[in-house]
């Protein structure tokens, strides 16, 4: 048979026309705030009190430029200058291990939440040009049929026994002015176990790939950009780079913060914004918790965090866990909201995982995702 | 109204809704909506910045966003995932209509093997209309860089839909690249 297909034709007639249809959709309900806030007349009319509401379902940091303009003076209303910490590789470490202890309840995690609050006040204020994280992800792995393509979207092929996992490093400094980030550095593939690995060869070793489709061929990929005025999105609220160094520095000045955006979302936006159906203000709680505990916050904004999170009901803390970098730290969290795993001697956040974790257990790195923070903290220069 | 405000009263409602479809390639419908929303906040803060014609420069900045949002690649919605979502029975009808000598599902799968440079060059020229002047300028290269890369994309995408029509034929299959394996 001659094949006839005209590549271009098929990429034109692969649209969906939905794309249409949300288009029109989206500019019938959001033309009368988009033009009110970008000509200055947000405050009347703004959704949720002036501050951005996000829609997406993802947890922690998000970079977006912004709109900060219109959510700074907001914030800034609630705030006290301080300056942020500064750590770094080694100092996000511990050592250790054991047998740990799980503290259930609110005495027993309220108690490691209130010291740990109490660390993060005394710590040390830092400032810098750039914020810069570094992370090491652990995720499980996908695999692609031998001689097939893998369409993302498509559920992957369901892992038949091999239990691999992939991780990757990713690196990025955020400046008032510039941001880099680079992604997929040192990308590795492991086996939970030797049965799975030799599963794997038997089965003809089919090419891994991450949840993306990438696989090993793909290097670090490094991004620039050049826009002004970037900002976090901590939660449900879009704060600058500046603006993040003056959030609430006591545990009730953010909850009040944090309940008036709460209170000003609807249920969908509840749950569009935690990821959960029909979240819980604590869940909400934590998973601002997340970004603001990796964030470029102030040693008292941290504390504060502590402090609130010590306030919320259904948390549960498991001691000597370590993480699938071998560091040993405290975990605290529930199965809904996934774990922070922090260090207790300086109160600053190794990792995120969704794993349900035990006393004394390793985090696995294979099954559940796992952000395992290597570096948190500010530097002048991009390298 | 002012006229920078008619200007940009006039940018919007010309150009939003480009601006959220090429958004919607990359991002789910909530997030895309965020995404076109930044844009024109940046274009009302930037007006005098804003070249004519607008859209490789409103696509420019919300290529810029989408960037930086989704960092994370295991977040990342790729372009396929985005028409399996959204597929309805028009686009069905669309396919037939267009007389396809292959499947749809396979062209997605064929798709969905190329980069993520591939697919948007490819579909900033066809999706959105734009010379490959223009889609330089999206993107941040010559025209002369975009033309070489539209070309190679548009040949690696008729290589896979060969290969495609070959292995739902059980053909034998004819490959040029070289199998990796991990570990």
């Amino acid at each position: 048979m001659t094949f006839t297909e005209d590549p271009l034709r098929v990429i034109a007639d692969l649209r969906p026309a939905d794309h249409d249809r949300l288009a029109d959709e989206a500019y019938a309900r959001n033309r009368a705030v988009d033009m009110a806030c970008a000509l200055g007349e947000c405050g009347a009319t703004a959704r949720h009190g002036g501050l951005r509401v996000l829609t997406g379902t993802w947890r922690g940091r998000v970079l977006a430029s912004t709109g900060v303009g219109l959510v700074a003076a907001a914030v800034a209303a609630a705030v006290v200058i301080t300056v942020p910490s500064s750590h770094g590789h080694s100092t996000l470490g511990t050592s250790g291990g054991g047998t740990g202890t799980v503290v259930n309840g609110a005495t027993g995690s309220q108690e490691i939440l209130l010291t740990a609050a109490r660390t993060a006040a005394a710590r040390p204020a830092a400032t810098g040009t750039y914020w810069y994280v570094k992370e090491r992800d652990f995720e499980p792995t996908s695999f692609r049929k031998p001689g097939k393509a893998m369409v993302s979207g498509k559920p992957a092929p369901k892992d038949p026994g091999f239990g691999a996992s992939y991780a990757a490093t990713e690196e990025s400094w955020t400046g008032a002015r510039q941001t880099r980030t680079i992604v997929n550095e040192n990308l590795a593939f492991n086996f939970a176990s030797a049965a799975g690995k030799a599963k794997w060869k038997a089965a003809g070793e089919p090419p891994l790939v991450n949840p993306s489709g990438k696989s090993g061929l793909t290097g670090p990929v490094t991004s620039n950009y050049g826009f002004g005025g970037y900002s976090y999105n901590i939660g449900a609220i879009k704060v600058s780079l500046a603006t993040a160094q003056k959030l609430p520095t006591t545990a009730g000045k953010l909850n009040a913060l944090l309940q008036g955006q709460w209170k000003s979302m609807s249920p969908a936006q509840q749950q569009a914004t935690v990821g959960l159906n029909q979240p819980t203000y604590a869940e909400y709680v934590f998973q601002v918790a997340d970004a603001l505990l990796t964030g470029p916050v102030t040693p008292g904004t941290k504390a504060a965090v502590y402090g609130l999170l010590a306030k919320q009901p259904g948390l549960t803390a498991a001691e000597k866990v370590t993480d699938p970098l071998g560091r040993v730290g405290t975990a605290i969290g529930n199965g809904s909201v996934g774990y922070l795993v922090i260090n207790p001697a300086t109160a600053d956040v190794l990792d995120l995982t969704s794993a349900p974790v035990r006393p004394g257990a390793t985090i696995p790195a294979t099954q559940f995702g796992t952000e395992a923070y290597l570096s948190l903290n500010w530097t002048n220069r991009l390298p | 109204m002012s006229d920078p405000k008619k200007r940009f009263t006039g940018l919007y409602d010309e150009y939003y809704r480009r601006v959220l479809r090429y958004a919607l390639q990359h991002a789910g419908p909530g997030n895309a909506e965020d995404i076109a929303s930044e844009t024109f906040l940046i274009a009302w803060r930037r007006l005098d910045d804003v070249p004519d014609p607008p859209l490789p420069w409103l696509l420019g900045v919300a290529r810029n966003l989408l960037g930086q949002q989704f960092r994370h690649a295991r977040r990342q919605h790729r372009l396929t995932h985005q028409i399996w979502e959204l597929t309805t029975d028009a686009d069905l009808r669309t396919w037939d209509a267009g007389e396809h000598v292959i499947e749809r599902a396979v062209a997605l799968e064929a798709l969905g093997s190329l980069s993520e440079t591939d697919v948007e060059a490819l579909t900033l020229v066809t999706w959105h209309g734009l010379e490959a002047a223009e889609a330089a300028s999206v993107v941040g290269c010559s025209p002369h860089a975009f033309t070489a890369r539209l070309h190679r994309a548009r040949k690696r995408l008729a290589d896979e839909l060969r290969l495609a029509e070959q292995s739902r034929e059980h053909l034998p299959v004819a490959t040029t690249s070289t199998p990796r394996k991990y570990p």
